[in-house]
């Protein structure tokens, strides 16, 4: 048995060590069996550390005997995407994901909390079958003696950008940082405390909005800047997948909030709590078992992980919907249920509208696996998502506007249209200029309507709570930043203009008021061929350089786009294809005679108005909830801390 | 039942009516050839690159071939629109479109080509074999 191979296998068994001594700990209630759970923890920690560090060092001494290093990396890869090429494959990512979950653990474990033992012992579950898929598929494996590679085949050239070496992982913290609400709310259950994991789950809550947004925020910068899918979202089910979890788990935020004033809501936030957790494995099933191989490009192929990936769902469906069901007669009700005009009224429309969106992404997403239960398996086109979530997207932003307006318990309708009314008539103001200069449909008019009002509503807020203290301000700041990104959608997919151009090579091209003229082909410092277009129009002149190359890997060309920033607009220059004046000679690849001076390049150009404010409210939104994050720490510092003077 | 509770069931109604008519308008069936040539609407088919004759004018924007499905039955397939470079290696085209006067006019095209993740699944296969 390799190093690897061992390690993965001490990881597994100090797992099913750990979990065993906690449900001792807390069935029997033995500091003992605790002591030896913290133990097994750590011990497990410790494995999944040394298994990363020696998959690295394979990696960097190029160890073909390896499989996944064989498959993954290359001689030729620079170090930093050898770096990255440990989560190149589902091998790895299983194992960064073990990783991230047990370090997020120990952090857990160190709460002095009565809930903490427990928490850990459904923590520790997801760590058990991640650490069964690392000892049976994981990225240990070796060739049979005698088949080494003399190479390894390589990262994936797309994969081979700046942002492989940060948005992955930092999705996957948000994936594992989920195990921990989830964990939180199985041991508010078990031991009846219904209102005591409200503030030990807040941060974790907050860490996991933040941290995810981060994620599928840098996958959106990718996707544009460099992929040039020609936006930042495709609806594409590896996107919906960071998503949906994402959507279910804001609507737990709020709801956490809400108990926390006013004890309502104890039941939606756990089943909440289950169900966010339950989503990261529900997408992940869909992207990585190959259920979904004839419907995108992007999912993984199937490696005969379905059984172990949907045993995995259940698994923790049954333990997490199971329990609810077990305890749901014995919550009691709340002293004052939510209800009358009061901002937790708001706020539980608002989770109603986030838990809608996030069950109709699910089911577009799910489109094929659905269909095929009627018959052919169908999928839905992505303007499916655009028309579901347009009108929920009017609804959440007048909410969000309103609900920071209001108080909490009891609100005077008088006062609260007093209170309204300048940031209405800012709004009203803002739509009757976007008509005018050319918005002429109801949605995308509602969209920026509802969208400004929630963005100068906030802004009220936010100055007022600013002036008092960062911590009354922060909240409002992340509304002003989704109302920011709202527009930004709105703007930059609905109202830019896009042409496709021939270019021949020397001749100067029109389109959209830009004069093109495609200058021929360079090889750039990074090795890749670029192409060269000098573009004239009313903004200045300035010269694009698009990579377009063939890449042998995958046997087709690789494409980046080129983006002119400025202030109100970005303009887009994709390059399609480059051909051969004569037809017959089609495609061009090394070896075959360059192109001559009669090749064509053909090009999309696209205007992006205001895609400043989707980078924008994308910022707001990501500093709002790390202030949480700060936020919610602290006061649960001062739990831990008046707690643990309690116990001692 | 408060207001509370009324609101919030007109809300789920309609998102979920907007939500069944969105996906009924939206989604676009995987049909066999034959089921193609019998429905009126937007459908997906795929298949292989039946043979190499197949016309290909960039400049124009024109693409015109014939695309073999599992069965084995042969379909022509029109497309006007930019070509994807790597047409010429595709093993698999998913043309979206529907299906007029005798052709398939494809309003889309998606192809596959040999990738490295399906030479991998394969070598699995092989491997535990």
């Amino acid at each position: 048995m390799n190093p690897g191979q061992l390690l993965a296998w001490l990881a597994f068994l100090a797992s099913l060590a750990a979990g065993l001594a906690w449900l001792a700990a807390v069935a029997g209630g033995r500091p003992a069996a605790g002591r030896i759970a913290r133990a097994a923890f750590r011990a497990q920690w410790l494995a999944l550390t040394a298994a990363a560090a020696f998959l690295w060092v394979i990696l960097f001494r190029h160890d073909f005997h390896y499989q996944y290093v064989a498959s993954y990396s290359s001689f030729a890869m620079p170090a930093h995407f050898i770096f990255a090429a440990f989560w190149g494959g589902q091998e790895g990512t299983f194992l960064l994901w073990a990783l991230l979950t047990a370090t997020l653990g120990l952090v857990l474990m160190r709460l002095r909390h009565r809930l903490t033992e427990t928490a850990m012992a459904f923590l520790n579950l997801p760590l058990v079958m991640l650490g069964l898929v690392s000892v049976m598929r994981g990225p240990f494996l070796t060739f049979p003696p005698g088949r080494m590679p003399p190479d390894g085949r390589g990262l994936n050239p797309l994969l081979q950008d700046p942002w492989m070496t940060i948005h992955p992982p930092v999705l996957f913290i948000g994936f594992a940082s989920l195990a921990v609400p989830f964990a939180i709310a199985m041991a508010a259950m078990v031991k009846r405390d219904w209102d005591g994991w409200v503030k030990v789950a807040l941060p974790w809550v907050a860490l996991s909005t933040a941290v995810l947004a981060t994620g599928f925020i840098m996958g959106g910068v990718w996707a544009y800047r460099v992929l040039g899918w020609g936006g930042y979202w495709g609806w594409d089910p590896v996107e919906n997948g960071s998503l949906i979890p994402w959507l279910a788990n804001v609507a737990l935020l709020h709801g956490l909030l809400v108990q926390r004033l006013t004890g309502s809501l104890r039941r939606t936030n756990l089943f909440l709590g289950v169900t966010s957790y339950v989503l990261v494995l529900y997408a992940s099933f869909l992207t990585r078992s190959g259920v979904l191989a004839d419907f995108s490009v992007h999912s993984f192929a199937n490696l005969g992980l379905t059984s172990f990936l949907l045993s995995f769902l259940f698994v923790i469906m049954i333990a997490g919907y199971g329990l609810i069901v077990f305890r749901l007669g014995g919550i009691p009700k709340p002293l004052q249920r939510v209800g009358g005009f009061s901002r937790e009224s708001v706020m539980w429309l608002g989770q109603l509208v986030l838990l809608l969106m996030c069950a109709l992404i699910t089911i577009g997403m799910s489109a094929p696996l659905l269909t095929r239960l009627f018959g052919s398996p169908s999928n839905v086109r992505t303007s499916y998502y655009n028309l579901v979530n347009a009108p929920l997207a009017i609804i959440m932003g007048l909410l969000l506007g309103l609900g920071p307006l209001m108080r909490w318990r009891s609100q005077d309708p008088r006062a609260l249209l007093r209170a309204a009314l300048p940031a209405l008539v800012l709004a009203v103001a803002l739509t009757l200029v976007v008509v005018v200069r050319g918005v002429r449909d109801f949605m995308p008019a509602g969209v920026i309507f509802a969208a400004a009002f929630a963005l100068a509503a906030n802004a009220l807020v936010a100055a007022r709570g600013f002036r008092v203290g960062w911590r009354h301000g922060a909240a409002a700041l992340g509304h002003m930043g989704v109302a920011v990104l709202l527009i930004g959608i709105v703007a930059s997919s609905g109202y830019g203009v896009a042409a496709q151009v021939q270019l021949p090579q020397g001749e100067e091209r029109q389109a959209l008021g830009y004069s093109l003229t495609y200058q021929g082909r360079v090889k750039e410092p990074d090795g890749k061929d670029h192409v060269r277009i000098a573009v004239n129009s009313r903004e200045g002149r300035f010269e694009a350089s698009p990579a377009l190359y063939w890449s042998e890997f995958n046997q087709g060309y690789m494409k980046k786009p080129h983006v002119e920033r400025y202030l109100t607009h970005d303009v887009y220059i994709s390059p399609l294809e480059i051909v051969d004046a004569d037809p017959a000679v089609a495609l061009l690849r090394p070896g075959a005679a360059p192109p001559g001076a009669g090749s064509v390049l053909a090009v999309e150009l696209s205007t992006k108005p205001f895609i400043n404010l989707v980078w924008l409210g994308s910022i707001l939104m990501l500093a709002s909830t790390f202030l949480i994050v700060f936020r919610r720490a602290q006061e649960l510092d001062a739990v831990g801390t008046a707690e643990g003077a309690k116990t001692a | 039942m408060n207001v509370k509770v009324i609101l919030a069931l007109a809300l789920v109604a309609v998102g979920f009516a907007v939500g069944v008519t969105s996906f009924r308008k939206s989604v676009t069936p995987y049909l066999s050839f034959a089921e193609a040539r019998r429905t009126a609407g937007l459908v997906q088919v795929n298949g292989e690159i039946a043979d190499k004759n197949y016309v290909l004018k960039p400049l124009e924007q024109y693409l015109e071939f014939n695309l073999r499905d599992q069965k084995g039955e042969v379909m022509p397939v029109v497309y006007r629109g930019v070509i994807p470079g790597n047409f010429g290696q595709a093993t698999m085209v998913v043309a979206i479109g529907r299906y007029q006067a005798g052709r398939f006019q494809a309003e889309q095209l998606l192809l596959k080509c040999p990738s490295k993740y399906q030479d991998e699944a394969d070598r699995r296969k092989a491997v535990r074999k």
